[in-house]
């Protein structure tokens, strides 16, 4: 435990107990104010949970609801004045559930796990991901590959599983238990798939991609045999698990000749730039983001007022702000009240293990972007899109890209 | 168990938690101070839940405390062995905007930061403005009498409120004062209520008097060699008829710390800074700023300038409303504590007692860093100390003594807008004492029985 419990304490013993990083914490609102789920409380947490380690060499508090609850969008960390990072003692937290206290883990955290190790997506639709791809022209012999992480494509099912799991609490939660054991049993997933969504996933894809070509990048694409990149895995503190896969996975860029990765999801960006290299042998791609290698100045004017939502993910964690400049060149840019660094979270990350929360924060965050008055809300993360698809308006800043 | 029994049949299951790990959270607040974990933490929807656990716990002779942001310094939102606490969070609706009658109507979890961008829209602002306006509350605020940087022209809390729903110990609810400026009702139980800290009343609402924003504002900074400067040089500005705004200075200690984080430097050779702001109409702000400028020039400054530019207005008003987060980076161990001092003076006593206090720290060797309010004589003392050493932590209780009897020898007060709370509960005594007036204390005590007879809001805060 002690590198884990190391970390912590490096981290929440910084704190000065201020309560600033309530105020901005997104699921201290959602959750009704419930201390624990709220940045303060996590903090505090982790200083009695370190306490109580130090005493007995384990700990009996339940920690699972205040770190699964966290959605790690670093709101707490830009306004702490200790320089406290709630959402690395949440993520520590969720490694010494998994380590040590695997009674605290989440049903659902655990299958989506084993079915990413077995069939290397957490739907298990590896197959169905690939098949945006469809019509277009892809260079194999290419090293500079265009990877999606079945970010996009995963989307058209998050949604209705979220609902599902909203109106059938009780039964979602049997049946957990049960795939646990079963998890080839996955194909429950095809249920939850969502036409509309997936159809414009597909073309947001198609869109990137083509943008890309018009560039004159030859690309490459693994299709079916391109892997979900593992996120979920350290997200739900399966460090171990994660290490393995993420071996894999750069076996597999190795294996196809791979020199450079085009991402095009702020959350594949983040783990291949800074988590990747800490976890995986040999990681030495040259890892892109779609944008940079656009040429921007050739991107026609677009006539509609815009609000733009900034992923949490590119302004805080990556400090990648290329879209807000494009969008000011060619359209007039409304922004919300929270921007910048001090942007709000879409709710996304909770989706699946608190989706009440993920909605109130979902809603809280459309209803301020809706309140500029601006005619498009754009953003650029398919789970930002997906969480804040409310209404018409809201669309992935591919979608309204021409080139001149 | 028995009372959360019956608080299962007043709350939803949402709005009660009582098991460890959902109730450490509320055993602190900001100060040194470590509380006990409570009962149980409730979290009320509406007053009259609210109302209905004050009357169970009343009839139970059961403790209660009320947190709001949980920001406070001195330990008043702390919980003891088994008692209850009402998180007032949920009551975080701006529910009334009169711009005619120049009053905001908001609920008491509402907090100041949030109260300020919602009137931003409409020119208006809610002057008290504390350090932790991000996370203070409406009701937290009434309750310590916050100040806060423009308290040197707009005063503390007390100057703007003008009414307020209560929720007495017993679980009945009333309303003091209203929505007009004048009235004439005999004893005012509002203003009774501010700076009472949760001891008598629960704050649910409060009708809040708001101000239009400055037309336009100036900001002269002057950095000098001697602290008894910058007192003279506020002094002369102000015996010329010009009321800053904001007044505030800051030590070498504290300027390095703000070189550190945030990039903004000081003249070398300069000991300390002044920052002085006016506010006035659009064409009437550059003659005013010319004659403070002039004033304040003429004590020999170290470098001085003045600036309009909002953006770098902006960042210095940052800078020193974060002073204490930058404090920080002079902390020479993780275990090291700052615990803020709140002494206030008359202005023009300020200088000799900021030199006193420094004289004073030769006793005790004290790493400490002085800034403040100096448009009203407010200074914080922050001292560097660890809270885990009794032995320390019991001299810098008698340093803070000795400081607080510096400030009541030159006629001010042990306290300016932190309260009480636990922290400096022998210092309201020795208020009382050095005025010769220990019967307040007697008439404070007589009024918290009139309120709270069974003595269960805020417990062990405050007068005991």
């Amino acid at each position: 435990m002690n590198k884990i419990l190391e970390e912590l304490e490096k981290e929440a013993s910084k704190c000065i107990n201020c309560g600033f990083c309530d105020s901005v914490c997104p699921t201290f609102s959602a959750s009704g104010y419930k201390g624990f789920i709220s940045a303060r409380g996590r903090v505090n947490l982790a200083n009695s949970l370190i306490k109580e380690i130090k005493n007995s060499s384990n700990f009996s508090l339940n920690i699972s609801e205040a770190y699964y609850s966290c959605l790690g969008c670093y709101a707490c960390f830009e306004v702490c004045p200790a320089g406290v990072n709630a959402g690395k003692v949440s993520e520590l937290g969720r490694k010494l559930i998994i380590k040590y206290r695997k009674d605290q883990k989440k049903y659902l955290a655990e299958l989506l796990v084993k079915i990413i190790l077995k069939y290397k997506d957490p739907l298990g639709l590896s197959k169905k991901c690939a098949e945006w791809s469809q019509g277009i022209e892809i260079d194999e012999k290419s090293n500079i590959i265009f990877y999606t992480g079945h970010m996009y494509q995963l989307m058209g099912y998050s949604k209705k599983l979220e609902k599902f799991m909203l109106d059938n609490k009780l039964i979602f939660n049997l049946s957990l238990k049960f795939l646990n054991y079963f998890p080839f049993l996955n194909k429950f997933s095809s249920y939850f798939y969502d036409k509309e969504i997936e159809e414009r996933m597909n073309n947001i894809l198609k869109k990137i991609f083509n943008l890309l070509k018009t560039c004159n990048i030859n690309l490459n694409y693994l299709k079916e045999k391109e892997p979900y990149p593992g996120t979920l895995l350290l997200d739900f503190g399966y460090e171990e698990e994660f290490e393995k896969y993420s071996n894999y996975v750069t076996k597999l860029f190795h294996e196809n000749n791979v020199e450079t990765i085009v991402t095009i999801d702020p959350h594949t960006l983040e783990l291949f730039k800074f988590h990747y290299p800490k976890y995986a042998k040999d990681f030495n791609f040259n890892v892109v983001y779609y944008l940079d290698l656009l040429n921007v100045s050739n991107i026609k004017k677009f006539d509609k007022r815009v609000t733009y939502h900034e992923p949490c993910h590119f302004v805080r964690r990556l400090n990648y702000n290329l879209h807000l400049k494009i969008l000011k060149e060619i359209t007039e840019v409304i922004m919300p009240l929270h921007k910048g660094r001090n942007t709000l979270c879409c709710g996304g990350p909770d989706a699946m293990l608190y989706p009440e929360i993920s909605e109130n924060i979902a809603c809280n965050r459309f209803n301020e972007l809706e309140r500029t008055g601006a005619d498009y809300i754009i953003t650029s993360c398919p789970v930002c899109f997906t969480n804040l698809y409310k209404s018409n308006k809201v669309f992935d800043l591919a979608e309204i890209f021409e080139y001149q | 168990m028995d009372i959360i029994k019956q608080l299962t049949s007043i709350l939803d299951k949402n709005s009660l938690l009582y098991k460890k790990e959902e109730i450490i959270p509320y055993s602190r607040d900001a100060s040194f101070f470590k509380g006990s974990l409570p009962l149980a933490v409730t979290i009320p929807n509406n007053v009259e839940e609210l109302s209905r656990i004050m009357k169970l716990c009343y009839e139970n002779e059961i403790p209660v405390y009320i947190r709001g942001g949980g920001t406070s310094l001195t330990g008043a939102s702390v919980p003891f062995e088994n008692s209850i606490v009402i998180s007032m969070a949920k009551f975080d609706k701006i529910l009334e905007l009169d711009t005619i009658s120049r009053y905001v109507v908001a609920e008491a979890g509402v907090r100041l930061e949030n109260l300020n961008s919602y009137l931003d829209m409409f020119g208006y602002f809610y002057p008290p403005d504390p350090a932790s306006s991000i996370a203070s509350t409406v009701g937290g605020t009434i309750s310590t009498n916050a100040g806060g940087l423009r308290a040197a022209m707009y005063g503390t809390t007390k100057e703007w409120v003008l009414g307020m729903e209560v929720v007495f110990p017993n679980g009945e609810i009333t309303r003091f004062g209203g929505k007009v400026l004048k009235r004439s009702l005999g004893y005012d139980l509002t203003a009774l209520m501010i700076g009472s800290e949760g001891t008598l009343a629960v704050i649910t609402k409060a009708i809040l008097k708001i101000a239009p924003k400055p037309r336009k504002i100036g900001r002269i900074l002057a950095y000098y060699d001697e602290i008894e400067k910058v007192g003279e040089a506020v002094a002369k500005v102000k015996e010329e008829g010009i009321t800053p705004m904001i007044a505030e200075f800051m030590d070498k200690i504290a300027l390095e710390s703000i070189k550190k984080t945030k990039g903004i430097s000081y003249p070398e050779n300069s000991n300390v800074m002044l920052i002085l702001d006016i506010a006035s109409e659009e064409s009437s702000l550059d003659p005013l700023l010319e004659r403070a400028y002039k004033i304040i020039n003429s004590l020999n400054p170290i470098q001085s300038k003045v600036t309009t530019d909002p953006i770098e207005m902006e960042r210095i008003y940052l800078a020193r409303k974060g002073i204490l987060s930058s404090l920080l980076v002079e902390r020479e161990s993780m275990n090291q504590y700052m615990i803020i001092g709140d002494i206030v003076v008359p202005p023009s006593k300020l200088a000799i007692t900021l030199k006193e206090i420094q004289e004073c720290n030769k006793n005790f060797y004290f790493k400490i860093s002085l800034l403040g309010h100096i448009g009203d004589g407010n200074i914080h003392i922050t001292i560097f100390t660890d809270p885990n050493d009794v032995e320390l932590m019991k001299k810098t209780e008698e340093f803070l003594l000795e400081t607080g009897k510096i400030a009541l020898k030159h006629e001010g007060s042990v306290s300016a807008e932190h309260g009480i709370g636990l922290e400096k509960k022998k210092l309201l005594i020795e208020e009382f004492k050095a005025k010769n007036s220990l019967v307040n204390l007697e008439i404070m005590k007589q009024i918290k029985k009139v309120f709270d007879p069974k003595n269960i809001l805020n417990r062990g805060k405050l007068l005991e």
